[in-house]
C-alpha cells in the first residue's frame, strides 16, 4: 500500500465511537501529520477511546476515520495500515514468561515486519528505552517502570508512521520520564505521534501539537505556547502556566455547552 | 514464522503443559508395568487407554493457555497488528502442538527403548497406534485452546477435563454391544500379547483426532459464524466417526499379528519353540520344557518337540475358546501355553503344565476331569503335585486330594501297567474322551 502523498497520517471527520454503549468520541474532527501530538482531557473526555478507534481497535460508530489516506474502517485495508502502527495500550499487555526481546520480536513479526529485520530492530528498540540490560530478562521479573518501557520499546519497533501511546509515562520515575520526553521528539521528527497522558507538564514539554478533548468533543488545537501564553494571561487554576491554559479551556468549553 | 514458534516455546505454558501431560503418563504407564514390560502390543493398549486421562487433561491445558491473550490484556494489543488471525494463532498452536506431541512420543520412545533392550519384540505394528494417539493429544489440546480463545472464563478448563472423563466414564458403563461404548478411549486388554488393534479400531480414533485437529485449527484461526459452524461440525464428525467406525465388541478390536505370533525357536535338541512376543523368555523357559519332554519321552510315541500355543483366533477371555470337542493334535509336538513372571520372564510352572495330561492340555479338547490329569502330569514328573495355573487358579488346589488318590492308586500298580494306562489316558484325552480317573484307577470314577 503506498500512501497519498498528501494525506495526513490522521484524518477524523464527525468520528463517533463508543464504548461499550456509550458515546465516548462524538462527531470529531481531527487532522494529525508528522511530530508529536499531545492528547490531553479529563478522566471520560474520550482520549482513550480515541486512540483505540486510531490503533484499528474497535471500529467506529460513524464518521470517518482516515489513517494515512485509507478507510480505516475498511476490512481489506486495515492489514497494510496495521503494519505501519505503534500502539501503547492503557493497559499493556504482555506474555509474562516471554522476555523483553521475545516479545517485541514477536510484536514486529505481528507487524509484518521483514524477518531479516526483526533481530536488529528489536536490539535498537531495546536500547532507545534503555533496557538493554535487561533485553533476556522475563517480563514478569521487570518493574512497573520497566515494564512500561518494554510497552515503548514494543510499539516502536517497527518505527511506525503513527505511533499512539496512551499514558505511557505511567509508572516512569522523574528521570525516566525526562529520558522519554527526549525519545518522543525524537520520534516526532519523522512520525506521528499520539500522546495520551494527563501530565500537562510532558505535554508542553514534549509535544509540538496540543489536542484537548472533552465530552467527546474537541475543545482545543495549537501548540504548547499556545496553552502558557493563555495560562499566563492569569486566568485559569493551576501550578504552571500550562494548567492554567489547560483548566481555562475546559471551563470555557463547559460553559458554552 | 520459526522465530516466533521458539519464542513460544520458551515463554508459553505449551512446556508446562506437555511436562505434566508426560508426568501423569509417566505414573499411569509406570503403574501398569507389569502390563506390558517386555511386550510392546500390550503396551500398545497402555498407550491406548491412556488416553482415557490424558485427553481431558490436554484439553484443559489448551483451555488454560487459549485464555491468555485475554486473562493477561494482550488481545488489545494483539487485535491492532496486521496479521491475519490464522497467522495469529499459528505459533502458539504449533509450539503446543510440538510440545505435547514431543513429550508423548517421548515417553513411548522411553517405553520402547525399555522393551527393545529387555529383548522384548518390537514390531512395526504397534507404531500406527501410537501415531494415531500422538494426533488424539494434538487435537485434545488445539481444541481447548480454541474453546479457551472464545470463552476465557476461569471455570472452562476444569469444566471440560471433568466433563470429558465423565462422558468417558458414562459410555464405559453402556452396555455392549452398543456404539456408545466407543466414547470411552479406555479400551479393553487384549488376552494374548500378540494381538494388535484393527484398522478400524484405529481408524475411529483417527476420525476424532482429525475431528479435533480440524475443529480447533478452524475454531482459533476464525471469526465468522460460518467458519464457527464448520468447526462445530468437523468435532460431530469425529465424535461420530469415534463411535460408529470401530466395532462395539471387544474381541473385535484387536487381530493377530502374525510377526508377532511367529515361532522362535531355541537352539539344540529337543526343539523348544515359543512366539516371537515371548522370545526374550527362552533362555528361561528352555530347560523346564526340556525337563517336561524328557518325562513325556516316557510313553510310546511320546512328542520330540514343544510349541508355545498359538490360537488361531482373537482370545475372547472364555477357557473354553479353544478347548472343545474338536482335538488338534500333532503327535510331534506338544502344545503348552506361556504365562512368563513379569520381571524375569521365568514361567516356574511351565514344566508342570506341559505335563498336565501327558501333554494333552491344548490339544483342542475340553479339560474335563482335571484331577486324573493332574496325576498323569505328577507321575510323568516323578511329583506328588502338579502346579498348573488358569490364569490366577491353581487346579491343584480344587483337585489336588482326588488327584493324590488317583497317584496313589496308580503307582500301585506295577511300572509297566503305570505307564500302559498314562498311555491310555493320554490317547482319550488326544481323542477328547471326558471320563480318564478310570482309565488311571482301573475303577469307576468317584462323584466330587
Amino acid at each position: 500500500m503506498t500512501p497519498t502523498i498528501h494525506a495526513r497520517d490522521v484524518e477524523t471527520s464527525g468520528l463517533r465511537v463508543k464504548a461499550g454503549r456509550h458515546l465516548a468520541v462524538d462527531g470529531l474532527d481531527l487532522s494529525l501529520g508528522a511530530g508529536v501530538h499531545g492528547l490531553l482531557g479529563p478522566n471520560g473526555a474520550g482520549k482513550t477511546t480515541l486512540i483505540r478507534a486510531l490503533a484499528t481497535v474497535v471500529r467506529p460508530a460513524g464518521g470517518t476515520l482516515r489513517l494515512f489516506g485509507h478507510d480505516a474502517t475498511r476490512g481489506r485495508d486495515l492489514r497494510g495500515v496495521r503494519g505501519r502502527l505503534g500502539y501503547l495500550p492503557q493497559h499493556f499487555g504482555y506474555y509474562p514468561r516471554f522476555t523483553v526481546r521475545d516479545y517485541v520480536e514477536y510484536v514486529a513479526w505481528l507487524r509484518e515486519m521483514p524477518a531479516t529485520a526483526i533481530p536488529a530492530a528489536t536490539q535498537r528498540a531495546i536500547e532507545r528505552v534503555h533496557l538493554a540490560d535487561r533485553a533476556d530478562a522475563k517480563l514478569k521479573s521487570l518493574s512497573g517502570g520497566m515494564l512500561r518501557r518494554a510497552g515503548i520499546a514494543q510499539a516502536i519497533v517497527n518505527e511506525p508512521p503513527l505511533l499512539l501511546l496512551d499514558e505511557p509515562t505511567v509508572g516512569l520515575d522523574p528521570e525516566q520520564r525526562v529520558e522519554f520526553r527526549a525519545l518522543l521528539r525524537e520520534l516526532g521528527g519523522g512520525s506521528c505521534v499520539l500522546v495520551s497522558t494527563h501530565l500537562v507538564e510532558d505535554v508542553v514539554a514534549a509535544c509540538s501539537d496540543i489536542v484537548l478533548l472533552d465530552r467527546g468533543g474537541l475543545v482545543f488545537q495549537g501548540g504548547p505556547a499556545d496553552l502558557t501564553r493563555l495560562g499566563e494571561s492569569g486566568v485559569g487554576v493551576g501550578d504552571s502556566p500550562a494548567e492554567r491554559g489547560y483548566s481555562h479551556l475546559l471551563r470555557q468549553h463547559r460553559g458554552r455547552s | 514464522m520459526i522465530r516466533p514458534i521458539r519464542a513460544e516455546l520458551r515463554g508459553s505454558s505449551a512446556r508446562t503443559i506437555a511436562v505434566l501431560l508426560f508426568v501423569v503418563a509417566g505414573l499411569f504407564t509406570a503403574g501398569m508395568v507389569r502390563t506390558w514390560w517386555h511386550q510392546w502390543l500390550m503396551f500398545g493398549y497402555v498407550e491406548a487407554s491412556l488416553m482415557f486421562l490424558v485427553v481431558p487433561l490436554a484439553l484443559a491445558g489448551g483451555t488454560t493457555l487459549g485464555r491468555r491473550e485475554k486473562r493477561t490484556r494482550a488481545a488489545e494489543l494483539m487485535a491492532s497488528t496486521g496479521r491475519p488471525l490464522w497467522q495469529r494463532v499459528t505459533p502458539v498452536m504449533s509450539a503446543l502442538g510440538v510440545a505435547v506431541a514431543a513429550a508423548h512420543l517421548l515417553l513411548v520412545g522411553v517405553c520402547a527403548a525399555l522393551i527393545g533392550a529387555t529383548g522384548g519384540w518390537l514390531g512395526a505394528a504397534g507404531f500406527p497406534s501410537v501415531l494415531v494417539d500422538t494426533a488424539l493429544l494434538v487435537g485434545a489440546v488445539w481444541a481447548g485452546f480454541a474453546l479457551g480463545r472464545r470463552w476465557s472464563s476461569a471455570l472452562l478448563p476444569p469444566a471440560l477435563a471433568a466433563a470429558a472423563l465423565a462422558a468417558q466414564y458414562a459410555a464405559s458403563a453402556a452396555h455392549q454391544p452398543t456404539p456408545l461404548v466407543n466414547l470411552s478411549l479406555m479400551v479393553q486388554f487384549q488376552q494374548f500379547p500378540w494381538e494388535g488393534p484393527t484398522a478400524a479400531a484405529e481408524l475411529g480414533r483417527l476420525a476424532l483426532a482429525a475431528g479435533l485437529i480440524v475443529g480447533g485449527a478452524l475454531l482459533a484461526s476464525a471469526a465468522s459464524w460460518r467458519r464457527h459452524g464448520a468447526a462445530a461440525a468437523a468435532l460431530a464428525a469425529g465424535v461420530a466417526g469415534l463411535l460408529l467406525i470401530p466395532p462395539p465388541t471387544d474381541s473385535r478390536r484387536y487381530q493377530i499379528e502374525p510377526s508377532a505370533q511367529a515361532l522362535t525357536c531355541a537352539a539344540g535338541i529337543p526343539q523348544v519353540c515359543v512366539t516371537a512376543v515371548h522370545a526374550y523368555a527362552l533362555p528361561g523357559i528352555v530347560p523346564q520344557a526340556r525337563r517336561a519332554l524328557a518325562a513325556l519321552a516316557k510313553l510310546p510315541n511320546a512328542p520330540t518337540r514343544a510349541a508355545e500355543f498359538q490360537p488361531p483366533a482373537v482370545g475372547d477371555g472364555s477357557s473354553d475358546q479353544f478347548q472343545g470337542n474338536a482335538p488338534r493334535t500333532d503327535p510331534s509336538t506338544v502344545r503348552f501355553l506361556l504365562q512368563p513372571d513379569w520381571r524375569t520372564g521365568a514361567d516356574p510352572h511351565l514344566a508342570d503344565d506341559i505335563a498336565f495330561g501327558a501333554g494333552t492340555r491344548w490339544n483342542g479338547c475340553a479339560q474335563d476331569d482335571e484331577a486324573a490329569r493332574a496325576a498323569a502330569g505328577a507321575w510323568l514328573l516323578g511329583t506328588d503335585e502338579l502346579h498348573v495355573f488358569d490364569g490366577t487358579f491353581d487346579y491343584w488346589a480344587s483337585v489336588g486330594h482326588q488327584a493324590t488318590a488317583i497317584l496313589r492308586t496308580l503307582r500301585k500298580q506295577p511300572e509297566q501297567e503305570q505307564l500302559r494306562r498314562v498311555t491310555a489316558l493320554r490317547d482319550a484325552a488326544n481323542r477328547c474322551a471326558k471320563e480318564l480317573t478310570p482309565i488311571l484307577t482301573g475303577q469307576p470314577r468317584e462323584a466330587s
